[in-house]
């Protein structure tokens, strides 16, 4: 730094901060920090990012490009509702008519073949609907929004070949109908997909976001239908990998309240996306919901020690860690303002970090820092460890002490 | 006061010559797929044509074509953007770099603003970027990814024929994008800020009567299918996206009633329709 610009900085900050004196900075327990408790070596398997090049970055926080302006928090867990359900149905059973429930008006219902042969779809305008009047309709007396597979795949939706929809007539209402394919059904078998976005019934589902891997975790919804008792009737659930692979989950239920016991299973690749959990449920009345979340898995492969030494605004960060990996540790700093702490810059620095300690560098712009106009006492926040050979949020510590 | 005068001219002077030493470059990055063509077949060259106008060299854009069908942080996805606008910068000499992203092209890109420690490439990527503006950004996912990766009881077995589309889509699903927003990228609600400003376009609606012509800008087929799809979604919605995911992360946030009277459809805002090649044209 040129001695201009260090005799400005020390104007405006007293030279308090931007001295090069030596001294720790604790990390304090946070109500909702990410803590890795015992490390584990993680198996061997392909990882996301090899990268031997130690990179850092640091930029100044513009406080006008926080979204909505809000402060750093922890988001509340993502919880998965449906208003939705798929089931397989045959080609007889289409022919003989399929049973439709719906809580709303305008259900929206669509058919796609179980099969690849060609012509194996189906047209709108060969189904009908009966009431539970058994009146029968067709076409627009019945439905609208008819589209045939030509107008879903112009949208480049990925719907599955051959589908087609169309939305019940919102004046039917809801309840009971029959949907029948008046010309023969074309496959063996198709897979019926009713959306009732209007309906009173919908199945919630939270589970844990994160979940260790070889461990168990819980996991649980409700089933609600406008204040209406629920008794439900049966519940199955299933983790599916990233690969594709299912696995069985237990479940039990009281009432219309359901409770999951699943495993995060062993990874085989890192260089995947997250596990869901699906569960579907059958009230007492014949409703079905279908709801699914995802949630990532992660070896606890290296933690922070703890041990955090400053020099200025350059801090000297300590991990341990069980398995060889690219790691970054990043940190927002805040400081002082007459408006209280504000975000000032930000800081993270990647690299390869083997088997045992080590220490990761971050460092924020001494510029940086002086153009926010903040002043000491200064923090760090939402410091947070991750293995980018993993795809792995180890550990995320809400706030260090004040320098 | 005569030194006070001179520190202003020498200011004014200053600017000048800072905007004009500027090299302004755009990058348009399309959205879920893998494009080998994307100026012909995703954007189109009437409205690339249209919103180059913008720029004081017109010569400085160029159009991504990556694969897009995989996870964001993969190399085939962030990786090969990566590598585009890299070359772009280089070549061009680029300091002043305006990306235009589509749909899940805003994804990818958030992931190199969001980590910039992933690859040595992406300090120099961020620190050339003006300003990203994200048209119909799939910022918090959206339930027509779920619709479409059944994950049922069907697709383990059928995946290929049943919704498995690929893993560009996967990652869309809401869920999938909650914690991807939690834990590894920036700019959405209560997270850290992206570096750079997230400037978001919302398209609102969907208009597919016939004996309207403006369903016809993008294709008439397109619309009406995108009718269907939006039963999946809000009533704010552009077929394919709610508007809360469109704005879902960002510094800011346009809707196409402020610029046009009529709604962008998802397969519009990508395409030379309702004056939004105007609206990109005047950001540049």
């Amino acid at each position: 730094m040129k001695p201009i610009k260090s005799l400005l900085l020390c104007a405006m900050f007293g030279c308090v901060s931007g001295t090069a004196v030596a001294d720790s900075v604790t990390l304090q327990a946070g109500e909702h920090d990410l803590r890795a408790a015992n490390l584990v070596a993680a198996p061997t398997g392909p990882l996301a990012n090899t990268s031997r090049d130690t990179v850092s970055f640091d930029m100044p926080v513009q406080r006008n490009h926080i979204h909505h302006n809000r402060q750093l928090s922890v988001n509340e867990p993502f919880v998965a509702v449906s208003r939705e359900y798929r089931t397989a149905v045959s080609a007889r059973e289409l022919n003989e008519g399929v049973t439709i429930r719906t809580t709303g008006a305008g259900a929206v219902v669509a058919l796609s073949p179980l099969s690849q042969a060609k012509g194996a779809g189906l047209s709108p305008l060969d189904l009908s609907i009966a009431t539970s009047e058994g009146t029968v309709l067709r076409g627009a007396d019945g439905m609208d929004q008819l589209v045939d597979q030509a107008a879903i795949q112009a949208t480049g939706v990925p719907f599955s070949n051959g589908m087609v929809g169309f939305r019940l007539n919102r004046a039917l209402g809801s309840g009971t109908f029959v949907l029948r394919a008046d010309k023969g059904a074309l496959a063996p078998s198709y897979q019926l997909h009713v959306l009732d976005a209007k309906g009173s019934a919908e199945l919630s589902l939270r589970a844990p976001e994160q979940a260790l891997a070889g461990q168990t975790f819980e996991a649980g919804g409700q089933f609600v239908n406008s204040g209406a008792d629920v008794e439900l009737k049966s519940v199955s659930a299933f983790v599916l990998s990233p690969e594709g692979e299912r696995f069985k989950a237990e479940v039990s239920t009281r009432g219309d309240a359901y409770s999951v016991l699943a495993r995060a299973m062993d990874a085989t690749s890192y260089d995947s996306g997250l596990w869901e959990l699906h569960v579907s449920a059958l009230d007492a009345t014949g409703l079905q919901r279908d709801v699914k979340t995802a949630f990532a898995t992660a070896y606890p492969t290296a933690r922070l020690d703890g041990t955090v030494e400053r020099e200025g605004f350059r801090f000297d960060v300590g991990v341990q860690v069980a398995s060889a990996g690219r790691y970054e540790v990043s940190a927002v700093l805040y400081g002082t303002t007459e408006s209280g702490s504000v975000p000032v810059a930000t800081s993270a620095t990647a690299q390869w970090v083997s088997r045992g300690a080590g220490v990761i560098r971050l460092t924020f712009n001494d510029e940086h820092v002086a153009g926010s106009g903040a002043s000491a006492p200064f923090s760090l926040r939402f410091i947070t460890l991750k293995d980018q050979s993993r795809l792995s949020v180890l550990e995320r510590i809400a706030i260090s002490s004040d320098f | 006061m005569r030194r006070l005068s001179f520190s202003a001219l020498l200011c004014a002077l200053l600017f000048v010559c800072g905007n004009a030493s500027a090299n302004t470059g755009v990058a348009f990055v399309h959205g879920t797929g893998d494009a080998t063509n994307a100026a012909a077949d995703y954007w189109q060259w009437n409205n690339i044509n249209s919103v180059r106008q913008g720029l004081p060299n017109q010569n400085n854009y160029t159009v991504i074509n990556c694969q897009f069908t995989q996870y964001m942080w993969r190399s085939g996805a962030a990786g090969c953007l990566a590598d585009q606008l890299t070359t772009f910068i280089n070549s061009k000499n680029i300091t002043d770099l305006v990306v235009i992203t589509h749909s899940n092209g805003g994804n990818v890109m958030r992931w190199i603003l969001s980590n910039p420690t992933w690859d040595s490439r992406y300090p120099n990527i961020i620190s050339k970027t003006r300003e990203v503006y994200a048209v119909a950004a799939s910022s918090l996912g959206t339930p027509l990814a779920d619709a479409v990766t059944n994950g049922n009881v069907f697709e383990i077995s059928l995946g290929w024929l049943l919704g498995y589309a690929n893993d560009a889509v996967r990652m869309q699903q809401v869920s999938w994008m909650a914690y991807y927003n939690a834990y590894w990228l920036s700019g959405t609600s209560g997270r850290p800020a992206l570096p750079k400003p997230f400037k978001n376009i919302v398209g609102t609606d969907v208009e597919s009567a016939f004996w309207d012509s403006d369903s016809y800008c993008g294709g008439y087929s397109l619309n009406v299918g995108l009718e269907f799809t939006q039963n999946w979604l809000n009533s704010c919605s552009d077929g394919f996206l709610n508007c809360s995911s469109q704005a879902g992360a960002g510094s800011s946030t346009t809707y196409d009633w402020s610029f046009t009277n009529e709604p962008l459809s998802h397969n519009q805002s990508r395409r030379k329709c309702f004056g939004i090649d105007v609206l990109l044209r005047n950001a540049l």
